[in-house]
């Protein structure tokens, strides 16, 4: 088990070493550069920031200065990146530095990280709750309920849920909620009032996946013979449900739910772009647009990681499921 | 074994059905038998011809729908059982009456240890403590055995091969000590060896613990060695029943004929040649009012189309259901 988990970490890093090199040369490729969007500095401002950022040298340069405390940089002590008295050198991403913001000046990568961060958790995290409860209950109803006006009802739901993006909904409820209604704030993170909109916008197409999936796996199960062997013995439904299909029923949405948890956590770009919710995504839409190399970077890194680590931890609560899976 | 003992179980004139996409299939269509205590009764037959369905419709476990009963009765120890609710079936099931399966592999829970899925029996049943339940469970396996059952109990399903959770299957039954025992084809998944092991297990447990049996399979060859009698079903008819000695010496019936025909059978040598019973199982869906076996059998009269026969008697605890009387042993 330890030896598993060893073993999957040791994986993870040629996958990332993979992702930030495609990443920081797909952006390069993308035309313009951080400092083209607000022409506001002066041709010898920018000349400046450029040198300080090490813009101008040859790109493999760039790239191995991102990565490591490789000294590349002629004439400077490495690239001094905060506030211009060279007091931190960037010591590039092998040694935990995500680097300055290109755009925000005087901040660095980590700690823009560090500041959307909890806010995508807790919108994510919210969304995540809604999404299991929302999304188990009806699944286990219509599972239970087979072909009744239960399981018609809510599997049609499930499948508006699915079919609706976000970047629909999200309008489509404040336009009712908030512009017709008046029941709730149309945008902002500023108390739980206004946590309602967006966590529901976030959370309804993973509740839809998760019904489907519960409905799907309790009906895989159901029909086993082992739960036939249990009924032979006389336990009651309850039981039955209870020990003996809920945990086969759930192991597809329990697979589903790592790389979703790790999607709602790292915050939705969309949803927090509607609602101006101060999280990561709206961080990395920025980025993006303004071609933050290293936010952009950051970001992505960041994401991935927590992607490989919720796979790892949904693959030992699997093992914990499910007997028959070994990790060797 | 007196033989005026009540029946431990009787079965009068069942009917069970499913409706299906293409129409309603007539599983089991008025079978009537006794299942006397401490003995083993067989019942044969091709795949389809409703000896799973009767004996889920006897433990109570037909899926309902597609399922229905259509009539009938079944009596355990004298008391009818099948239209009684949902929670005195209950009772019974895995306390008094128990069932074993086909398929050991997928017969047992593949996510919990086989000393929850034992101790969960007597825990229910005889309401004592789980570590009471586990000695029991204990000794139980070591009763069918499993070596080293005290370890290997909290082992999971997969851990264990396919005869020793037919084993496990087996000792879960016999936890509550049943009265009634009903194995569907509990060895036909298994290989030889472990097949004729399991057999003789059945059969001390019948000697040893007086348990009644009802053997379900569609190998003649199992029914003579451990049935005191035997039934012959096809297409939801019983076709012909009787002590398996008699039912062996004389078959009556043209379809026990080429059942035992199309067996190898180490008593008559190698004379005899193997032949298939030509043509398919039958479709259960559209019935002719007539003998269901009528489209492949060699001896057909034109009563046999019209109308199904009547019980014949043709020795004493051997009934045939068939128009045409036949000479001799067949073989
Ligand atoms: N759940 C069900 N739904 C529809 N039809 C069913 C169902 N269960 C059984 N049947 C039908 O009932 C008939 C009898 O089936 P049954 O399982 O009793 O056969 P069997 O004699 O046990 O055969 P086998 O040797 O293959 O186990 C079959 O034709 C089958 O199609
Ligand atoms: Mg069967």
């Amino acid at each position: 088990m330890v030896r598993f988990m060893i073993r999957r970490l040791l994986a993870a890093i040629p996958v990332l070493w993979i992702i930030v090199t495609a990443t920081f040369f797909l952006m390069r490729l993308a035309p313009g550069g951080p400092f083209d969007k607000e022409r506001r500095v002066s041709p010898e401002v920018e000349a400046n920031l450029r040198t300080k950022y090490c813009l101008d040298c040859p790109l493999w340069q760039q790239y191995l200065t991102y990565l490591g405390p490789l000294n590349l940089n002629p004439g400077q002590g490495g690239v001094k990146a905060f506030g211009g008295d060279g007091s931190r050198p960037w010591s590039g991403i092998l040694t935990g530095d995500f680097g300055p913001s290109f755009k925000y000046a005087n901040r660095s990568v980590g700690s823009i990280i560090a500041e959307g961060f909890p806010v995508s958790i807790h919108l994510g995290g919210m969304a995540l709750l809604f999404a299991i409860i929302m999304g188990m209950v009806p699944g286990l109803v219509a599972a239970l309920r087979q072909n009744t006006a239960w399981d018609y009802g809510s599997m049609s739901a499930a499948m508006l849920g699915v079919s609706i993006p976000n970047f629909v909904l999200g309008p489509l409820l404040v336009l009712v909620f908030s512009l017709t209604l008046y029941w709730l704030p149309p945008a902002r993170w500023d108390g739980p009032r206004y946590w309602i909109l967006p966590t529901i916008t976030l959370g309804a197409i993973y509740a839809a996946y998760i019904a489907r999936l519960t409905r799907g796996g309790m009906l895989e199960v159901v029909r086993q013979d082992f739960v036939r062997t249990a009924r032979a013995k006389g336990l009651p439904e309850s039981l039955i449900l209870w020990r003996h299909t809920l945990r086969g029923g759930l192991l597809p949405v329990i697979s589903f739910l790592g790389p979703a948890t790790a999607r709602l956590l790292t915050g939705s770009i969309v949803v927090e772009k509607i609602f101006l919710v101060p999280g990561l995504g709206r961080y990395f839409i920025d980025g993006a647009i303004n071609r933050d190399y290293t936010l952009v970077l950051g970001v992505v890194l960041f994401y991935s990681s927590m992607l490989i680590m919720l796979n790892l931890v949904v693959d030992i609560l699997y093992g914990f499921l499910d007997p028959r899976v070994t990790y060797d | 074994m007196k033989e005026n003992d009540q029946p431990i179980l009787s079965v009068r004139d069942l009917r069970v059905s499913f409706a299906t996409e293409e129409g309603l299939v007539r599983a089991v269509d008025g079978v009537s038998f006794d299942v006397r205590r401490g003995q083993i009764l067989g019942i044969v037959g091709e795949s389809g011809s409703g000896k799973s369905v009767t004996n889920l419709a006897i433990m109570g476990l037909i899926p309902m729908p597609p399922g229905r009963i259509d009539g009938g009765r079944v009596l355990f120890c004298g008391k009818e059982i099948l239209g009684v609710p949902e929670a005195e079936k209950r009772k019974l099931r895995g306390d008094r009456i128990s069932m074993i399966f086909q398929d050991p592999m997928t017969s047992l829970n593949p996510f919990l240890r086989i000393s929850l899925q034992l101790t969960e029996v007597l825990e229910l049943h005889k309401r004592i403590s789980r570590k009471k339940a586990r000695r029991h469970a204990i000794a139980m396996l070591d009763l069918v055995g499993i070596p080293d059952a005290a370890e290997r109990i909290d082992d999971y399903p997969h851990q264990f091969s396919g005869g020793m959770r037919q084993r496990v299957m087996i000792a879960m039954s016999l936890l509550c000590e049943p009265e009634l025992l009903i194995a569907d084809e509990p060895t036909t998944a298994l290989d030889v060896t472990i097949q004729a092991q399991i057999l003789e297990l059945l059969k001390k447990i019948r000697d040893e613990l007086g348990t009644s049996i009802v053997f379900i399979t569609h190998d003649l060859g199992v029914v003579a060695g451990i049935c005191d009698e035997t039934l012959v079903m096809y297409a939801g008819k019983i076709l012909e029943k009787g002590s398996t000695r008699s039912l062996f010496a004389s078959p009556s019936q043209p379809y026990t004929r080429g059942l035992l025909r199309s067996v190898p059978r180490l008593d008559l040598g190698r004379k005899e040649e193997l032949t298939p019973i030509r043509g398919n199982p039958p479709y259960l869906l559209d019935r002719s009012p007539g003998c269901p076996f009528l489209p492949r059998c060699d001896f057909a009269v034109d009563k046999c189309g019209e109308e199904f026969p009547p019980r014949r008697q043709v020795a004493k605890n051997h009934d045939v259901w068939c128009w045409v009387e036949m000479e001799g042993s067949a073989g």
